[in-house]
């Protein structure tokens, strides 16, 4: 809500500057978002009256115009203004005055005329145009009648303001209105001075007696629900006269930050902003046996919103209805067919207090949002719906000449709503809050906000009033203790709680342990956002993934079944800005949906693309690779001690014989290959990636627990051999041989060579073991490791047909 | 080969005087020491003497093993250690390492967890895509209610969700266990916000609850400080702003002593001295009565903040969207 600092001091006077109004308010609860000060930038701009106009003599653009300056005598101007006829009251800036756009003002020749000044715009007087009807912003502005010709044009118009944007929270409707901040300035005022709360102090009109309410055949009200809406008031306007608001009037519009419209929207505006309550204007003779009946909406029954759309009202909509048909959604939005038009003669005003969860969900249901729901559903009150409201719009309509007079006043429901008293426990209040308040602070501290309450021992009973609409259960008298005595002012201490070790889950420190084993290989760890384009995931040939109803954007319409995609984002986006290379891996949940049941389970996946290692004069350059990736994945097996089998896969998101899967006895863990290139070339990645993608949950179901084993304290004996065999043969297969053959002896094998071309027959190739071995419990002797040697090359001869290269010692 | 102790003896001294430097004089002590040294065979042979002439034999070897291992320990101290000379190039840089780096929300995340982990908090977890009940209904957000404007919702069938906070983590703990709670819950929310530099529709929460016969709002205030001077270091305050949220009351928005101006005002904290960080508050009575808790024995504080946020004040990031950027030069500072 935006409103002028010169509104606030019409409604209550305080001498705190814009900044301390700032800081106090926001003490108590009331954020304003931010300030915006306009300074006086023009000078000697005075308020005209326009006496004669002519035709300049030789230039047909320009006229003549003879000014009254009131007691600073006459003046003539010439102008190319086409908006100024006679009688007209207008801004003009005299020689030697400034506009607020920086135009120096002097006496100026046209043609033979001499010009004694300019008449001013919005623009030469530095308004804000969005406070202004499009009529105020044509051409030369014109002030009402009700400005006084000769004054100062900062007298006539309240410029030179600050303008403050307050943003409450739901709970804090009341604060939604002049009236509203007011009062919490006042709340301010008497806690610094110690004071109670008086309303005596709001300069607001607000006058308490009802004007005289019939309810007969003129206008007659009849409320059904009365637990959606406790009180209803029609004000009834005859002989309505449009037009635009006096001077007066648009002034103090634009102190509220209310654009003027017409008299009868700029008087409901003015209800809304300055008191907080919502109002509407009906066509009375619309409105069928000129009667008004709240009431819940019936199966089929629909309406025509002032927006012109036809909208089906769920059965048990709160509705104005006339004796036929419903003509206004309560609270939300009036209906087009009893809408004030430019041949409307009689209005009704409707004031009213509707229970904030009618006018929610009819609001939520139908899709309007309005500025009466927006009030209604923070709480009105419904105190002044019954007193001021209804005097202040009458006097309204006098004032302003809306209509010849105020012709009925018809009421319905129970004026005030009386709100029981509650009881607050000292003991309890204090045992909640850790402080240690005495019934006399309490009472001190309601004070400040007008709540009255009465001691009895050691508890008070308290009763709101009746624009404190939140105040409903005792924690929130609490909270008022705590915003009265200051939320600092407070003590703080530490629990007083039993000594424990916190814990966490098994699969939390998991994903704690892979980012440390990832980060430790040279992994860069990313996190990107879960949504992904449909599309995307079906043209990679993935199982569908849930869907989002209301996503931001068709990019992120659904939720990721993979990590690929995001990563490969992060990888695109990094190659774009010169990178060489881009290794990374996301931890994170992954979704999908089976029969509308959605699932979400923890993945690791890893992206690697261009340059794995830097170079420098000391490291060669190495670039991703299926085995750097493979590598990776074998790290962390080894780290967790996850005895895997890998066998290929048949990934859709990998190429053909270029991936495989790795899996437990029961469950498949992940799998790792080269992305395909087409999927790649989707998600923007030109260049080979290599992917990976495990289950964080199967890894966690699969890790084994860990108990010592003996290790051989004597040298060990390493043999090298290598052997020339078929290509088709896997370096598995071979490695099987070499184990089964080499003994219990037989420590490790590492594969040092796998080469093919070369001197090397066509469809053949070398493949290099290493062998160690080493026992337990001795040093062993070269002669019998030379045994176990022949004995493994004999097996791959005989086995495979392997020819001997080499043995090396 | 000396066969005599006294050539020995001599051999030694000779060696040991031209010995040059510690290598030398290692190299003549296992030469004569060693397993199958000069003096370690002659200790060898004293079985096979002679009975009558053992004894005096046996004194002689033993003796001069006894010199020899002497003399060597004195040339080793008498020694003149000196340096060799290198001519080394230290501007050329060392060789490449692995640089990895957990994520910079990690490292808070981890950092955050691990101050509550010290205090005894459990780290509880949930479901990212949350039933409407957990994220709203049971929180006092009914159907309807303003507050859910507060949180504009991504929705994947009527009602089942995206959590918008953490928050649904402790209905689903305190329905799961009974009093006393000491919880938080780390993880990824959504918000259907436009991204600009400070929304992403994903962000990630810290979210705390504690749940006891005699908690207070004293003991939040208390909680919130050690959490703040934890991760932000001990001269950080925390101050209490009223605010609203519909699952605390009284309701409080929490702010801390700006940690990059020490209070004093900048461009920041906009001047003030205060960064608000997020909400916090005593949980309503509605909630507690949900979760089937009686709030006239238990009563307890909770509260919610971002990481990204505590990332962004704790390092002076000032747009949220490159924590989802995933930049390599932006992982790689923190």
């Amino acid at each position: 809500m935006r409103v002028k600092l010169s509104a606030l001091h019409a409604a209550i006077d305080f001498d705190y500057t814009p900044e301390e109004l700032v800081a106090k308010l926001g003490d108590v609860g009331i954020e304003i978002e931010s300030t915006e000060r306009t300074d006086v930038l023009f000078r000697d701009v005075f308020v005209a009256r326009v006496m004669h106009t002519v035709p300049h003599p030789t230039r047909h653009r320009l006229q003549l115009i003879d000014l009254d300056l009131g007691s600073r005598g006459t003046t003539s101007v010439c102008t190319a203004a086409t908006n100024v006829r006679e009688g007209d009251i207008i801004p003009v800036v005299i020689p030697g005055g400034r506009t607020a756009d920086a135009m120096d003002i002097a006496t100026r020749m046209f043609g033979t005329v001499e010009s004694f000044g300019m008449l001013c715009s919005w623009k030469e007087l530095g308004l804000d145009s969005d406070l202004l009807s499009s009529e105020e912003k044509e051409g030369i502005l014109h002030l009402g009648s009700g400005a006084i010709v000769g004054s100062l044009f900062e007298e006539a118009w309240p410029v030179g303001d600050t303008a403050f944007e307050v943003s409450v929270t739901p709970d804090r409707g009341d604060a939604l209105s002049v009236l509203g901040l007011a009062r919490w300035i006042e709340v301010l005022k008497a806690r610094e001075a110690n004071q109670p709360f008086d309303m005596g102090d709001i300069k607001l009109p607000l006058p308490s007696a009802l004007p005289h309410a019939r309810n007969d055949g003129d206008l007659a009200v009849t409320i059904n629900n009365q637990s959606l809406c406790s009180s209803y008031i029609g004000v009834l306007v005859q002989d309505v006269a449009s037009g635009p608001s006096s001077h007066a009037f648009r002034t103090q519009l634009y102190q509220l930050c209310v654009r003027p419209v017409s008299r009868i929207v700029d008087m409901t505006n003015l209800c809304l902003k300055q008191y907080g309550q919502p109002t509407h204007a009906f066509d009375y003779d619309h409105l069928q046996e000129h009667r008004i009946i709240v009431r819940t909406s019936l199966p089929g029954e629909t309406i025509v919103t002032l927006d012109g759309v036809l909208r089906s009202l769920e059965p048990g909509t709160l509705v104005i209805a006339d004796a036929a048909v419903p003509v206004a959604v309560a609270g939300v939005m009036g209906g087009l067919a009893s809408s004030v038009t430019a041949t409307t003669t009689r209005i009704v005003f409707e004031i009213a207090h509707f229970a904030p969860r009618a006018v929610a969900h009819a609001s939520r249901h139908l899709g309007i949002k309005s500025d009466a729901a927006y009030l209604y559903e923070r709480g009105t009150d419904p105190g002044l719906t019954v007193s001021a409201v209804p005097s202040v719009l009458s006097a309204l309509v006098r004032e302003q000449c809306l209509g010849s007079y105020v012709s009925r006043v018809a009421s319905a429901g129970i004026p005030v709503p009386s709100k029981l008293p509650l009881s607050l426990d000292l003991d309890r209040v204090n045992g909640y809050l850790g402080s240690n308040l005495d019934t006399a602070d309490m009472q001190r501290l309601f004070g400040y906000e007008g709540i009255a309450s009465r001691v009895t021992g050691t508890t008070l009973s308290v009763i709101p009033p009746s624009f404190r609409g939140d105040l409903t259960s005792w924690p929130e008298y609490v909270e008022e203790i705590v915003r009265m005595e200051g939320y600092n002012e407070f003590p703080s201490h530490t629990p007083n709680l039993v000594l424990r070790r916190g814990s966490e889950s098994p699969l939390k420190t998991l994903c704690k342990r892979l980012r440390q084993i990832l980060v430790g290989i040279g992994l860069v760890e990313s996190r990107t956002v879960s949504f992904v384009r449909e599309s995307t995931v079906t043209a990679m040939g993935l199982p569908p993934a849930p869907l989002l109803l209301n996503p931001l954007t068709v990019d992120w319409d659904a939720l990721r079944p993979t990590m690929a995609v995001g990563l490969a984002g992060a990888a695109v986006r990094n190659l774009s800005r010169g990178r060489e290379g881009f290794a990374s891996f996301e931890i994170g949940k992954t979704f999908s949906v089976s029969d509308h049941s959605f699932d979400e389970e923890t993945k690791l996946g890893i992206l690697l693309v261009g340059r794995w290692q830097d170079t420098n004069w000391t490291t060669p350059t190495i670039n991703s690779s299926i085995f750097v990736l493979k590598g990776i994945i074998e790290s962390v097996l080894r780290d967790l001690h996850v005895p895997c089998n890998v066998v290929s896969s048949d990934s859709a998101i990998l190429e053909t014989g270029a991936g495989v899967l790795f899996s437990s006895e029961t469950t498949a863990l992940g799998t790792l290959g080269i992305l395909r290139h087409d999927v790649g070339v989707l998600l923007g990645l030109e260049r080979e990636a290599f992917y990976a993608e495990f289950s964080v949950d199967a890894l966690l179901k699969n890790i084994p627990t860990i108990s010592f084993k003996e290790f051989s304290r004597f040298p060990s004996v390493r043999r090298d051999i290598a052997v020339l065999v078929d290509s088709g043969m896997t370096a598995g297969q071979l490695q099987a041989i070499v184990a089964e053959h080499g003994g219990p002896l037989l420590k490790a094998i590492v594969v040092f060579d796998n080469f093919q071309g070369g001197g090397l027959p066509a469809g053949k190739k070398s493949v290099g073991f290493s062998m160690e071995f080493a026992s337990p419990d001795r040093t062993l002797f070269g002669e019998e490791v030379d045994v176990l040697v022949n004995s493994v090359e004999a097996a791959l001869a005989t086995h495979v047909g392997g020819i001997l290269r080499r043995t090396r010692v | 080969m000396p066969s005599t102790i006294d050539e020995i003896r001599t051999a030694l001294e000779t060696r040991l005087t031209a010995a040059r430097d510690a290598q030398d004089v290692r190299s003549a002590q296992i030469e004569y020491l060693g397993k199958k040294g000069t003096v370690t065979a002659l200790l060898k042979q004293i079985s096979g003497v002679a009975e009558d002439q053992r004894r005096q034999f046996g004194e002689q070897v033993n003796a001069l093993k006894q010199w020899a291992a002497q003399a060597i320990e004195q040339r080793l101290s008498n020694l003149s250690f000196t340096t060799r000379r290198y001519d080394i190039d230290f501007s050329l840089p060392g060789q490449l390492m692995p640089a990895g780096k957990k994520h910079i929300l990690t490292q808070v995340e981890e950092e955050v967890e691990s101050v509550f982990l010290s205090m005894g908090f459990d780290i509880e977890e949930g479901p990212e895509i949350e039933q409407e009940y957990y994220n709203f209904e049971a929180l006092n957000i009914p159907a309807d209610h303003p507050a859910r404007d507060m949180q504009d919702t991504f929705y994947l069938a009527p009602g089942m969700l995206l959590r918008t906070h953490t928050s649904p983590i402790q209905v689903r703990t305190m329905k799961r266990e009974n009093p006393p709670i000491r919880m938080i819950a780390t993880g990824r929310c959504y918000r259907r916000d436009a991204v600009d530099a400070s929304h992403t529709p994903v962000f990630t929460q810290v979210e705390g609850l504690v749940i006891d016969k005699d908690i207070t709002f004293a003991d939040l205030k208390g909680v919130l400080q050690e959490f703040v001077r934890g991760v932000f270091g001990s001269s950080t305050n925390v101050k209490l702003l009223p605010s609203f949220f519909p699952f605390v009351e009284p309701g409080a928005e929490t702010a801390i002593s700006c940690p990059i101006c020490g209070g004093k005002g900048c461009p920041t904290c906009k001047n003030s001295g205060w960064i608000e960080m997020g909400g916090s508050g005593m949980v309503h009575q509605n909630v507690l009565q949900e979760v089937g808790y009686d709030p006239s024995i238990y009563q307890g504080f909770a509260f919610g903040w971002g990481i990204e946020r505590i990332a962004m004040i704790k390092y002076g990031i000032r747009d949220i969207r490159m924590f989802y950027d995933n930049d390599l030069d932006f992982l790689g500072q923190f």
